[in-house]
């Protein structure tokens, strides 16, 4: 019972501004803002860090947190946050590759399945639907005992689950575009199937599958930290967040930095996507509703 | 009737899916690069590897024509044979089933806790009068889905076993360790169910027919409960199944970082070491228990939401 | 006895990323007396859903309200607390919502949810069962222990409507209020609810506040009736003195654009019509039918010729098939029965011959229901007018925007409004984009479905101008179909009226509304909004 539901609609189609509201709730910047430092540690981690993440020093074994080492430093004393700075890149390329290949092979599914329909929608639902039955964890698991550990075989793994999921989400879009009017009546404007496509299905129909692949981001990173906690990612020393996790775990509790603190890192990055999809959709949902 | 045809559908469709499952894993691992033997076979060299590998792939069976060795497996997993543990030299259901036991305690302990413990954060979100506090029940969820599991596990560990002292660090046996354990995994699953019960009691509550009930003099609270929350149930219910299921899953790590025995630790133990008949009846299991859960779910809905045609 | 006064009443919000509060109620004052029924007439944004949730105390947080006198009877509504106040809604206001089947929850039986009001009153599980199975008896629900174990989906429009109302006087309000209780409804089914409201007004002495958007429901049924536009009140009085001689002039506005007294004004065809050389036939249709499942059968046997330039009415209810027939002209349903066709140069053909398809395709536009799915999105006005263009490769660039600029002028369109998508139009400027679309490729027949029935009525009238001004512009042929027969009435040559698939009565417009043969007609031509009244003026 909200003062929306009887405003004229151009009260709220204004599009100016909607930004700066956006940034001024201050979660979503602060959101925002960590994200924008995980990409610069991804593109560039030596502007945030002055160690080597692979250089040993054994003077400095374990040491606690402190000025010099924030994160402290592991068994073999390299520095544990230059670890996570630069282990970055790798986890983040297991977590786009693997949103990339949901997005990419579930919307081509979901795409034929909606827009070609009859026998062939029932038969990939099926298959998408038996997808669904696995739960995602043990999917991956199955996966990488044929692919062997590694971030790529990682990637693949986790995005295999998205799969159905997109899929699923872009055939149901399809579906319900494909009835609007404006399809339609495009048959009578002289255009064939594939400008029906191209112009008005996939564009309206990709909106909410794009925002499902933003907050799949979020998904895919925790994903990926877990098989690599597991250590089933790329082999040592090469430093990933979640191995990282498992490798301080061996000096639990009396050095927990050497665990926690990567674990924090990675779900702070997973909340803030969470925190931005969400803004995105809902801002998204606002200006089409 | 009607209703018996629509569960004998569900069934059919169910053992459908069951079957896809295994027919898909199947395939996918048995055309692992190197295949099974060549994980088994070690210490040989030149043309005695060569020698050995052939020996370990007769044994395996894996000699054979590839429809063969699937018509073969088909047929005896569904004699419950899943073919012999190429790890522990025993059948595969032996080890998964051994195991068993105490993974669907963890997992039981754990969705029992996600349910209460989500319906009731969820309910309350619309119930608390309290701004800060509506907030920050608002806020919680979202924070314990973005949890790792194995970061929460390590935190409970932290705290209950070296702080407190209440359990063993590893491998704890007893109920306050296998309560404690069970949380790291009830967290994120309670965590959805609570925010999908928020989300949609939210929806719900803005529908055109809670303005009528409004309008004859039901105050907010006793539309929630009479009205609202059956219609907003209805959506956790459908993703039941998947719930189960991540609980289920979750086991895996929760197994891992507290040292316990269960199905989850044989999972990765199997994934480690190619150990294929292993991975497969864990996927097939998997999957059986989300068909069954669905099953029920779907046997339920109609019961409840008068809407859904059973014909 | 004063039932419920209003005076001067202001309701303002404040919205979260605006500095001043936006009015939308400025001193509306409104009085109804006891066992009297007082209409609310406005279109959508005039305020009327606000008027009511101030009467029902349920104004959202962020609006702030006074008033001089704000009383239900002797009760001062102002000092009411959020409880002393919910226990007036139910119990001394009865409340009937818009849309009977949303208004009703779907998960519980109805019958549950009647008592509802009743157990709020303390009313025993027994007795208020009891209570509600007589009243379900008496606003005409048959059977009614079978209805108070149905759901709602299992229940027609009509007879939710009924389930609703025997709810809200099941605890004897003295005021029922009833927000557009028929506009979700039927014609026929809506004149019947309406008589029910007010035989009941009658038997349990309740005063009714009737709000709607139709003129034509108000002015039949009420004592008073008070015309409300942009949050004011701009007339009152009784129907008969304002539709007699209005001051205000939206009150003219809402009043020529409602079909009131159309039914008497349809008198002659329509003048612009040459007799003397009758047009060639140009779509027919012969014995179609359709069935969709194995038990519902769509249409059955429906033929009608409608010669070039002419236009065809087709009216009926929800279910009638109507547009189904509607879909098989324009080619998109197959499997039907009989032929349909069309004069695609010089003779006709049936349409699924490829000249006569292909002719559908190139010389024949469609016109939807105006509302969002008839426009993409995320094509600017611009580009949704140029479809057609580039679908016929008609013109280069220079051309076509040219063409537009000429297209948006005929549909009285401003040509800034090429730059902006549809969420920035209104109902009726969305429709003129659609028709404009629809006439780019200049087609020579117009298949319309329900085009006005999403608009606003003053709206609906401007809209009806443009159809008969184009129509007679560009010769156009032209299916019209409604649910309204007052609509048709307006724009058709002939009219065809369906029932549940069949025809029950076809020809000249005017000789079908005047002197039908088939009762159907007649009631339809009855329950045609303000037709009484339009006797009594005339």
């Amino acid at each position: 019972m909200t003062i929306t539901s009887f405003l004229p609609r151009t009260a709220f189609a204004a599009r100016g501004g909607a930004r700066r509201r956006l940034m001024r709730q201050p979660t979503f910047a602060l959101a925002a803002a960590w994200l924008a430092l995980v990409l610069v540690a991804a593109a560039a981690p030596g502007l945030l860090t002055r160690y080597d993440p692979y250089a040993i020093d054994e003077d400095h074994v374990l040491a606690p947190m402190s000025a010099a080492h924030w994160f402290g430093t592991d068994q073999f004393g390299r520095d544990t946050y230059a670890r996570v700075v630069y282990g970055t890149v790798e986890s983040l390329k297991a977590a786009v590759l693997a949103v990339l290949i949901g997005l990419v092979v579930g919307s081509l599914i979901g795409l034929l399945s909606g827009f070609v329909a009859g026998k062939v929608d029932t038969a990939v639902m099926r298959l998408v639907d038996t997808m669904l039955a696995i739960p995602a964890l043990i999917l991956s698991l199955a996966i990488l005992t044929t692919l062997g550990p590694g971030t790529i075989s990682i990637g693949i793994a986790i995005g295999v689950n998205s799969i159905a999921s997109i899929a699923r989400l872009m055939r149901s879009e399809v579906l319900s575009v494909k009835e609007r009017a404006y399809v339609e009546a495009s048959r009578f404007f002289g255009h064939g199937m594939w400008y029906r496509l191209g112009r008005h299905v996939i564009p309206n129909a990709s909106g909410s599958v794009l925002t499902a692949a933003i907050l799949d981001i979020g998904t895919a990173i925790l994903g990926v930290a877990s098989l690599s906690f597991l250590g089933l990612g790329a082999p040592p020393p090469t430093p990933e967040w979640g191995s990282l996790v498992a490798e301080g775990r061996g000096f639990f509790p009396t050095q927990w930095w050497m665990s926690i603190l990567p674990g924090a890192v990675i779900a702070v990055s997973v909340l803030s996507v969470y925190k931005v999809a969400r803004v995105l959709r809902n801002s998204r949902s606002a200006n089409i509703a | 009737m009607g209703y018996l045809k629509y569960i004998s559908r569900r069934l059919v469709y169910g053992i459908l899916v069951l079957f896809l499952t295994f027919t898909g894993s199947f395939f996918l691992l048995f055309i692992v690069p190197g295949d099974a033997a060549g994980a088994l076979t070690t210490g040989g060299e030149g043309a005695n590897l060569a020698a050995a590998l052939q020996e370990q792939r007769e044994v395996l069976g894996l000699d054979r024509p590839i429809q063969t060795q699937y018509f073969d497996a088909l047929w005896s997993a569904l004699h419950g044979d899943f073919g012999i543990s190429f790890r522990e030299k025993v059948p595969a259901s032996t080890v998964y089933f051994e195991a068993f036991g105490d993974t669907l305690r963890l997992a039981s302990v754990g969705l029992l806790l996600a349910i209460v413990v989500g319906l009731a954060v969820g309910l309350l979100t619309q119930v608390v009068h309290l701004a800060w506090l509506r907030e920050l029940l608002l806020a919680v969820p979202p924070l314990f889905v973005s949890l790792p599991i194995f970061l929460t596990a390590l935190l409970l560990l932290q705290l209950f076993a070296f702080k407190l002292g209440l359990i063993e660090p590893f491998g704890d046996e007893s109920l306050a360790g296998l309560v404690i354990a069970s949380l790291c995994i009830a967290f994120p699953g309670g965590a959805n169910i609570a925010q999908l019960l928020a989300v949609n009691l939210e929806r719900t509550m803005r529908s055109p027919y809670v303005e009528t009930l409004s309008n004859w003099g039901l105050t907010r609270r006793e539309i929630l409960y009479r009205h609202g929350l059956k219609n907003a149930v209805l959506p956790v219910l459908t993703s039941f199944g998947t719930t189960v299921g991540n609980i289920f899953a979750g086991t895996v790590i929760t197994e891992t970082v507290f040292s316990r025995n269960g199905v989850g630790r044989i999972i990765v133990d199997a994934v480690n070491a190619k150990d294929i008949p292993v991975v497969l009846i864990s996927v097939t299991i998997s999957a059986a228990i989300f068909v069954v859960v669905n099953l029920l779910v779907d046997a339920l809905y109609p019961i409840i939401d008068k809407r859904i045609q059973v014909a | 006895m004063t039932a419920l006064e209003i005076q001067n009443l202001d309701v303002s919000f404040r919205l979260p990323d605006r500095e001043a509060p936006i009015d939308v109620l400025k001193g509306v004052s409104l009085r109804v007396e006891e066992g009297e029924i007082v209409a609310v007439v406005g279109e959508s944004g005039s305020g009327k859903t606000t008027l009511i949730r101030a009467v029902t105390g349920s104004l959202a947080d962020n609006a702030t309200f006074s008033a001089d006198v704000f009383a239900l009877g002797d009760l001062d509504l102002r000092s009411l607390s959020r409880a002393a106040y919910a226990r007036v809604r139910g119990a001394r206001i009865g409340f009937v919502p818009q849309d009977p089947l949303q208004g009703l929850n779907p998960v519980v039986p109805v019958g549950r949810l009647a008592e509802e009001p009743l157990r709020k009153q303390g009313v025993g599980r027994a007795q208020r069962r009891r209570q509600v199975l007589e009243l379900f008896e008496r606003v005409g629900l048959d059977d009614p222990e079978r209805v108070h174990r149905s759901f709602a989906h299992e229940l027609s429009g009509g007879m939710c409507q009924r389930v609703l109302i025997a709810a809200a006087i099941s605890t004897r309000p003295r005021l029922l209020i009833a927000d557009e209780p028929t506009s979700a409804l039927d014609v026929t089914i809506q004149k019947r609810i309406l008589d029910l409201l007010v035989e009941l007004r009658g038997e349990i002495r309740c005063s009714i506040v009737l709000v709607t958007h139709d003129l034509g429901v108000a002015e039949e049924r009420a004592d008073k009736l008070h015309v409300i536009s942009r949050g004011s009140v701009v007339e009152s009085g009784s129907p008969a003195q304002i539709l007699a001689s209005p001051t205000n002039d939206y009150t003219k506005l809402l009043l020529s654009a409602s079909t009131i007294g159309t039914a008497v004004q349809v008198a002659e065809p329509p003048g612009d019509q040459d007799t003397s050389t009758p047009a060639a036939v140009h779509v027919r249709a012969d014995g179609v039918s359709k069935r969709f499942a194995a038990d519902a059968q769509a249409l059955s046997d429906v033929s009608f010729a409608v010669r070039r330039g002419s236009t065809l009415g087709i009216v009926g209810e929800s279910g009638s098939g109507k547009t189904t027939l509607l879909r098989i002209v324009a080619g998109l349903v197959d499997g039907y029965d009989g032929t349909v066709s069309v004069d695609a140069g010089g003779q006709l053909a049936d349409i699924r011959d490829k000249a006569s398809h292909g002719y559908l395709r190139r010389r024949t536009q469609l016109i939807y229901q105006g509302s969002y799915g008839a426009l993409n999105p995320r094509l600017s006005v611009e580009k949704v007018i140029e479809e057609p263009l580039t679908g016929f490769r008609l013109g280069d660039r220079g051309w076509r925007r040219d063409r537009i600029t000429e297209l948006l002028d005929l549909v009285k369109l401003p040509q800034e409004t090429r730059h902006k998508y549809s969420s920035e139009l209104s109902g009726g400027q969305r429709q003129r984009v659609a028709i404009a679309r629809a006439l780019a490729a200049e087609p020579e027949l117009l298949l319309a479905d329900e085009p006005v029935s999403a608009l606003d009525v003053t709206v609906q009238a401007q809209i009806l101008e443009l159809f008969r001004e184009l129509r007679s512009r560009f010769n156009l042929t032209l299916l019209f179909v409604s649910h309204d027969l007052g609509v048709i009435s307006e724009v058709a040559d002939e009219t065809l009226v369906l029932l549940r698939g069949e025809v029950v009565d076809s020809g000249p417009t005017a000789r079908v509304l005047r002197e039908s043969g088939s009762p159907y007609v007649r009631e339809l031509v009855d329950a045609i909004p303000g037709g009484q009244l339009a006797t009594v003026s005339s």
